[in-house]
């Protein structure tokens, strides 16, 4: 087993980060017993001075155009259970490490992503797509890759002998102990771990608890390290502030491509794909708006899906200004996984599925048809386009349909239409549908016109009225 | 001879051999009087080819049925964008058109059949694609001559007659004409062909 621990320092900030983009220098401020403190700070306000757990006070002596947000500790906690969503696409077990760390069990991923710095790498990177910085490490064990994660140069320990050496140079404030214990231990003259394996096991069980000794032998090893992992559900749904009121399809994009992300993330991991998908723009004063998208088949590219968005958004007239997004899925569907040609070659079929995908995406579902035959005698209702019935009329049937029928002058000797026309053949009888209520009796001719089109004409039975019902192209 | 000799001679460029090294693939008419008057023998099939017509119902679709048969039973789609009527089904299977392979498109609003047709003849995935027009400016001509070629689709454009007058980047203009024998075809434009040859086609 590898481990590779992410440590969200600053998520907190990152999430408010993500939704507003600050004037000047920011913190998230909390509540601590009667007294407003500094929760986190953005590097310029850290560059000025300011530190964790330093009162607001002090902190606005220090910087007076300082920004403030106060802390959202549920908001946290969801911001993280998206990050594990999202880091489902690079292993299937991801652990919270709560309240701000994640692990992820990389031992059997690591081949498929080109070994252990390429996928480390990639991580990271995707991290910062995603807005996030987080602190690193790579461990053999959970317990010690969390521990040296609070490391800032992503120390990377991949075989067990390596271990006990790295982490006897962890300096006390990495291991999480209470203040008290760390103030015991400064006394006693100890800064790093390794100074503390050099002491009696008693001593440290008594001085410590029986609970951090035994994380202690989890980290170096010593004994099994088992823990639950993350479950995500089999449906997604996510909200996103937009950064500020958005009246226009692009500033929606910009948004939509976020959340899209954290879906293909989503539905990697799950090895799921969605063929629908529910956009919610919430505004400040009107009811929220619900578009929904739907595929023909189920997809989990987000950048296919956010050029599907783009020609569905294009298409969409926004009322108000846009403050939300809400994105949601319904059950996920299994991906359909179909093998490539052995030397890679696109497959024709699914280059089609796409366009016509985009196109109704635009243009809505029912744009795109496909006409069929139905088997009725009346010739306005042979065609349909739903399904496709066998065989043909006998009769010369014309391949442009008029519905409905013209209605013809009547000339002198005959129809009219600019000029007289000239029956060649006919009549053909059709006679249907009177248990329908919608009897016809019509004898139809073909005819041509004096521009040289050929026509398909009728007249009702018994009645002098000519009408046009088709042309023959 | 000496004229011969000139004519093999590498830097002599003759206009009627013109674009045949280039133009790789062109699709049979299925009227041998026509593929004789068309460079390549054939449509063009990675182009837009246009046909001025005024009057619907002279057999227009005619001309194309044998391509679009044969593209139907390669199982590759036609595109109908726009059509002026209703693409009958029973007379289309009359004529032996695949339904299955057929995608009529009718978008609500006029700008987008020009969309349509560019995205479907740049995705690669199309047999053909058929558009009839209701207006077509110069640009939106080239955009989607440029998507034709991308895409090697073949583009029919169902124009009127009056257009004949402006310029086109098609590969390939054909007036067509009602006559006492059938369809006549007239060239107003094919690469590598002297314009005006014409022929009358029993469609």
């Amino acid at each position: 087993m590898l481990w590779l621990a992410l440590r969200f320092s600053h998520l907190a900030l990152e999430l408010v980060a993500a939704v507003q983009v600050p004037a000047g220098p920011l913190v998230v401020r909390q509540q601590q017993a009667n007294r407003q403190q500094v929760f986190d700070a953005d590097p310029t306000a850290r560059r000025l001075g300011v530190r964790r757990g330093m009162s607001m006070k002090q902190a606005q002596l220090l910087v007076p155009d300082l920004a403030m947000v106060d802390r959202d500790e549920v908001g946290e906690a969801e911001g993280l259970e998206r990050l594990a969503h999202w880091a489902m696409q690079f292993t299937s077990q991801v652990v919270i490490q709560s309240p701000r760390g994640l692990l992820l069990e990389i031992g059997a991923s690591r081949r498929l992503f080109g070994g252990v710095t390429a996928l480390h790498r990639q991580v990271i990177a995707s991290c910062e797509q995603l807005g996030h910085a987080p602190r690193s490490a790579i461990a053999p064990n959970s317990q010690a890759a969390w521990w040296l994660s609070a490391l800032s140069q992503a120390p990377v320990i991949t075989r067990e002998r390596e271990l006990r050496t790295a982490l006897a140079a962890l300096p006390l404030d990495c291991l999480e102990l209470s203040d008290k214990q760390r103030q015991a231990l400064r006394r006693m003259g100890l800064q790093h771990l390794g100074e503390c394996l050099h002491l009696p096991r008693a001593g440290l069980r008594r001085r410590f608890g029986a609970e951090w000794l035994e994380r202690l032998d989890r980290a170096l090893g010593h004994s099994p390290d088992p823990r639950p992992c993350f479950r995500p559900p089999h449906r997604f749904a996510a909200r996103l502030e937009l950064p500020a009121e958005v009246d226009n399809c692009s500033g929606l994009l910009f948004g939509l491509r976020r959340l899209l992300q954290e879906l293909g993330g989503v539905l990697l991991g799950a090895d799921a794909a969605i063929d629908r998908l529910m956009l919610t723009l919430e505004h400040a004063d009107l009811p929220p708006v619900d578009i929904a998208l739907q595929l023909l088949e189920p997809q989990r590219d987000p950048g296919y899906l956010l050029e599907l968005w783009r020609e569905r958004l294009e298409r969409e007239a926004l009322q108000a200004p846009v403050l939300s997004l809400r994105l949601a899925s319904v059950e996920f569907q299994s991906a359909g996984h179909a093998n490539l040609g052995l030397f890679g070659q696109p497959s024709g079929r699914a280059e089609g599925q796409a366009l016509w995908e985009r196109l109704q995406a635009r243009l809505g579902r029912e744009a795109v048809r496909r006409p069929g035959v139905v088997a009725d005698h009346r010739p306005e209702s042979a065609w349909s386009l739903d399904d496709s019935a066998d065989g043909a009329p006998p009769g010369q049937r014309p391949l442009w349909l008029l519905d409905p029928p013209e209605r013809l002058r009547q000339g002198p000797e005959g129809p009219w239409r600019d000029g007289p026309l000239r029956l060649e053949q006919g009549p053909e009888r059709i006679e249907s549908g009177w248990w329908q209520g919608r009897w016809v009796r019509r004898d139809y001719f073909i005819a041509t016109d004096s521009h040289g089109a050929r026509l398909w004409l009728f007249r009702q039975a018994d009645e002098r009225d000519w009408y046009l019902h088709g042309r023959f192209g | 001879m000496i004229l011969e000799e000139l004519l093999s001679s590498a830097p002599v460029w003759r206009g009627d051999t013109l674009l045949l090294g280039h133009q790789p693939r062109t699709l049979p008419s299925g009227y041998p009087a026509l593929d004789g008057l068309l460079s390549g023998g054939g449509w063009p099939g990675a182009a837009l080819t246009e046909l001025l017509l005024d009057h619907h119902g002279i057999g227009e679709l005619g001309l194309l049925r044998p391509l679009l048969v044969e593209l139907g039973q390669a199982g590759k789609p036609v595109v109908w964008i726009s059509p002026p009527y209703i693409p009958y089904a029973p007379a289309l299977r009359q004529a032996r058109i695949s339904l299955e392979s057929m995608r009529w498109v009718a978008p609500d609003q006029p700008g987008d059949a020009a969309w349509v047709a560019e995205q479907c003849l740049r995705s690669g995935s199309c047999g053909a694609v058929l558009l009839w027009p209701r207006a077509l400016n110069t640009k939106m001509l080239r955009r989607l001559q440029l998507a034709a070629e991308q895409g090697a689709c073949p583009g029919f454009l169902f124009r009127p007659r009056a257009v004949a007058t402006q310029s086109s980047p098609a590969a390939l203009r054909l007036l067509l004409s009602p006559q006492a024998r059938g369809l006549g075809v007239e060239l107003l434009k094919c690469r590598g062909r002297r314009p005006g040859a014409g022929t009358c086609l029993a469609v």
